[in-house]
């Protein structure tokens, strides 16, 4: 992890209609850490991800990459830094897998950066690190969901982004193919690529994530380790849920017992 | 199975190629050439190769477009016709012809083609709204469709020509029948602009696969590309339709029969589409001349009548893919 | 009861004619004085479609329609075979005298049309005098030598690609005035449409248009500004013989037969191939 921030969030406020989303958010995310991006439904995780992705303009404050705003990047200058992972999973044409992972090589054809047999060896490995290589040639559509899901994550990785930006890559996924993606973050910070996810597993983002970053109503509660960021106190104030918080083994567990408020359980749930 | 395209680019250009020869050398009811020498060097020249040449380019533009808005909007019922652009060009059209700008400047056909064109794309994307999916911006094109077809009526009924019922079917259903080389001079160049801004959104087509958001992280600036795909529409449409009228059908039918053949890619579509368009339309023609001579058919009703049984397949292939 | 029955004496005739179509229109105006006359077409004023607008100036036009026609109290209702025949029937049933005249296919259908307009109007004598006019016309042409005995081929064209096929008034026209009907070998029955390579293939020795090529500057004229067919009219003798002349079966076909009576003259006679 090197000390100079890819990307940073300067005093960020973002309003959609009369909806302030994020109020206020400053965050530096560094080289080669993978960052986990925690928080209740509508705590504006995907507000920010988007704003990260270029996607959405800040009301107020400035988002940078490499120390520069995103407003002087050209769209493509940014898809060969970024690469975005909507929570959405759309694919609208039955494409084969292959095609479809390779769509991940468009900004680097557009720049002019990339060969076919380069291009075609990076869409290999891709595919080999989502696990997809076997139905490489089949239609996308003719897959289930969590292998679609599998499918997208290797386009994003084929597009070779130093920043990974991924809303709920997880969220489908059976529990092995969660553990690969989550170690094939990993693997790619240790090469320097910072990946930011949204999630929802706290597990999860305690095991792999080098930082946490709790969201609540648009502000950011708490930024650090997962010791630090995610103790019983705090996650009962954000989530209005009794957590037992423990480790087995040294990797982080947690139980959530029951909800202290909003949803009450219509039968005491047995210990 | 891997989908390298060239091949059927390849034999589609050879289609096109062939039936721009059988275009050139089929007449009203015959095979071949009739009259004296001077006759036949007329025929060919005035009459046989506008013909040919506005409907490899007519062809070309409506399965182009249609392929570029089939891909845009992720919608495989989109065709120039249904999202209005063709209606307004007819419309444009002859309001240009029936205000007498046509008179003083031939190129004011095409002109008001496309910018009726240009016009009803505007109305249907602002009646649409941005990112509203694809059924509120197919409502907007019947809406505007309906308004374009039914003010060309009303045009030409108070414009007191006794021909008016005749023009209408022209515009409403189009016509490649005795078009002449300064109109096909006049379309052309305009269809191949617009065609080559289509041309250009292939990239922009391949990410939108993957939806607006996805497309805008790998690079492709939407609110650029959809002004290529309004202009690169509009200009080809429209000036296709200002010189032969609205002809239905090629525009959504082709790049269906084609799009499974190029792998799905919507970007790689668009050439197979243009290709595609160019010989259905030619071919369409040609058949057009030699079955009904005597008869005005219009190229529009035969090329519905060709793309029914077309769809009637697809229909019947996706119910058998779907079937438990 | 017998009284409602029996007809009424004509103490006088009709003083308040509808005419219900250009055609009939442009014959009723040439048998009785306008003051008989309540309401023509509003195309009987239109040059593009009638023989002689100018004779309909002061004249109301109608609609068309039952409720427009029976505002005026007509006496006596002139519609065509082409008309609406819902109007007609209503007009019927309601008690008016409706009188439908066929479209005449030739030039005994023209007498016959002013013969039963003028019968119907009680204008008699000068239906006789129409058709006495008309008749000596029509012989006039008739007797007229011709410059030689070929009879040259004339095709009449009009916008839209329309040409004039056997069997029509203006195929019996051209007939009298020394041609062969060029639209006969085009169009096997009756008029409709072809196409400008056809012509182009088989050229006739005379064009006939209908309509002066700058007159519909719109597509269905097209046909008659291309640029192929105006060089073949480089090198063919061609005429404009005006479409409203002949487009009715009425007396102005004479002028119609007159002025393609006066082309065959004028037709130098080695520009006619041998046949």
């Amino acid at each position: 992890m090197s000390d100079a921030s890819l990307a940073t969030l300067d005093g960020v406020t973002l309003r959609l209609g009369a909806r302030e989303v994020l109020r206020d958010v400053s965050l530096s995310f560094f080289a080669g850490e993978v960052v986990a991006l925690v928080g209740p439904n509508g705590a504006g995780k995907t507000s920010l991800l988007k704003l990260l992705a270029g996607l959405l303009p800040p009301t107020a404050g400035t988002v940078s990459i490499d120390a520069r705003p995103l407003p002087t990047f050209t769209p493509n200058e940014i898809a060969r830094r970024v690469a975005y992972l909507p929570q959405a999973r759309a694919i609208h044409w039955p494409m084969t897998v292959r095609a479809i992972v390779a769509l991940g090589r468009l900004p680097h054809h557009a720049s002019g950066t990339a060969s076919p047999a380069r291009d075609a060896e990076i869409v290999t490995a891709a595919m080999a690190e989502m696990d997809i290589t076997s139905f490489a040639d089949r239609s996308v559509l003719a897959l289930s969901g969590g292998e679609q899901a599998r499918v997208l994550m290797a386009r994003a990785l084929a597009q070779q982004p130093r920043l990974l930006i991924a809303d709920e890559p997880t969220a489908g996924l059976d529990l092995a193919h969660q553990l690969a993606l989550m170690q094939t973050l990993r693997a790619r910070a240790a090469s320097g690529v910072t990946s930011i996810v949204a999630i929802h597993d706290l597990g999860l983002a305690a095991r792999f994530a080098h930082r946490i970053v709790l969201l609540a109503d648009g502000q950011i509660v708490a930024a650090g380790s997962a010791e630090e960021v995610l103790t019983p106190a705090r996650i009962t104030a954000v989530y209005g849920v009794d957590m037992l918080v423990t480790s087995v083994d040294g990797i982080p567990v947690f139980v959530p017992r029951s909800p202290t408020h909003s949803v009450a359980p219509t039968t005491p749930v047995g210990v | 199975m891997k989908t390298t395209a060239f091949p059927m680019l390849c034999w589609l250009a050879i289609a096109v190629a062939c039936a721009f020869v059988l275009s050139l050398s089929v007449g009203p009811g015959l095979i071949g050439l009739s009259g004296d020498a001077a006759a036949r060097v007329l025929i060919l020249r005035e009459i046989r190769l506008p013909r040919a040449l506005l409907g490899a380019a007519v062809g070309a533009a409506l399965g182009l477009a249609g392929a570029a808005l089939q891909g845009y909007l992720r919608n495989p019922l989109a065709e120039p016709g249904v999202i209005g652009v063709s209606g307004g060009a007819a419309l444009g059209a002859v309001l240009a012809i029936h205000l007498g700008l046509a008179a003083t400047l031939p190129a004011a056909i095409p002109l008001a083609g496309l910018l009726g064109a240009a016009l009803a794309t505007l109305l249907v994307v602002v009646l649409a709204g941005e990112g509203t999916g694809p059924v509120p911006l197919l409502l907007a094109g019947v809406a505007v469709s309906s308004l374009t077809s039914a003010a060309i009526a009303l045009a030409l009924t108070i414009s007191g020509n006794p021909f008016a019922a005749a023009e209408s079917v022209f515009w409403m259903m189009g016509s490649l029948a005795d078009r002449s080389l300064p109109q096909a001079a006049l379309a052309i160049p305009v269809i191949a602009a617009g065609m080559a801004m289509l041309f250009k959104l292939s990239r922009t087509l391949d990410a939108l696969t993957l939806g607006e958001d996805a497309a805008q992280s790998l690079g492709i600036d939407l609110v650029i590309a959809r002004r290529w795909l309004i202009a690169g529409v509009a200009l080809s449409i429209g000036a296709a339709t200002a010189v032969t009228g609205i002809i239905g059908f090629v525009g959504l039918v082709v790049p269906h029969l084609l799009r499974r053949h190029v792998g799905h890619a919507p970007g790689r579509l668009l050439l197979a589409s243009a290709l595609g368009g160019a010989a259905l339309l030619l071919l369409a023609d040609t058949l057009l001349r030699l079955v009904s001579p005597w008869l005005d058919i219009r190229i529009g009703v035969l090329t519905a009548l060709l793309g029914a049984p077309f769809f009637t397949l697809l229909v019947v292939r996706m119910r058998q893919e779907l079937a438990p | 009861m017998m009284a409602l029955f029996a007809l009424p004496a004509r103490a006088a005739p009709p003083q308040r004619i509808v005419s219900l179509n250009v055609c009939t229109d442009q014959i009723l105006v040439g048998l009785v004085s306008k003051a008989r006359i309540a309401a023509v077409t509003h195309l009987a004023a239109d040059p593009t479609i009638s023989a002689a607008p100018e004779k309909f100036a002061e004249l109301s036009a109608s609609h068309g329609s039952a409720e427009d026609v029976l505002a005026r109290d007509p006496d006596l209702i002139i519609a065509s075979a082409y008309s609406t025949p819902a109007t007609v029937d209503l007009l019927t049933r309601l008690g008016r005298r409706v009188v439908v005249v066929p479209f005449p296919e030739n030039i005994a259908g023209v007498r016959a049309a002013i013969m039963q307009i003028a019968v119907a109007a009680e204008a008699d004598d000068a239906g006789a005098q129409l058709i006495a006019d008309f008749d000596a016309r029509v012989a006039r042409v008739r007797a007229r030598p011709l410059p030689s005995e070929q009879r040259p081929t004339a095709l009449v064209y009009q916008v839209n690609n329309y040409v004039a096929g056997r069997g029509t008034l203006i195929d019996e026209a051209l007939e009298i005035a020394g041609f062969r009907n060029g639209g006969a070998a085009l169009r096997h029955v009756a008029s409709g449409q072809t196409n400008l390579e056809s012509i182009l293939a088989a050229p006739p020795d005379v064009l006939v248009l209908a309509t002066r090529p700058d007159t519909y500057k719109t597509v269905v004229g097209d046909n008659l500004r291309h640029p192929a067919l105006s060089r073949l009219m480089q090198h063919l003798p061609s005429l404009v013989l005006p479409w409203p002349l002949w487009l009715c079966g009425t007396q102005h076909i004479a002028t119609a037969i007159e002025q393609l009576s006066d082309a065959r003259q004028a037709l130098p006679t080695q520009s006619i191939p041998k046949r």
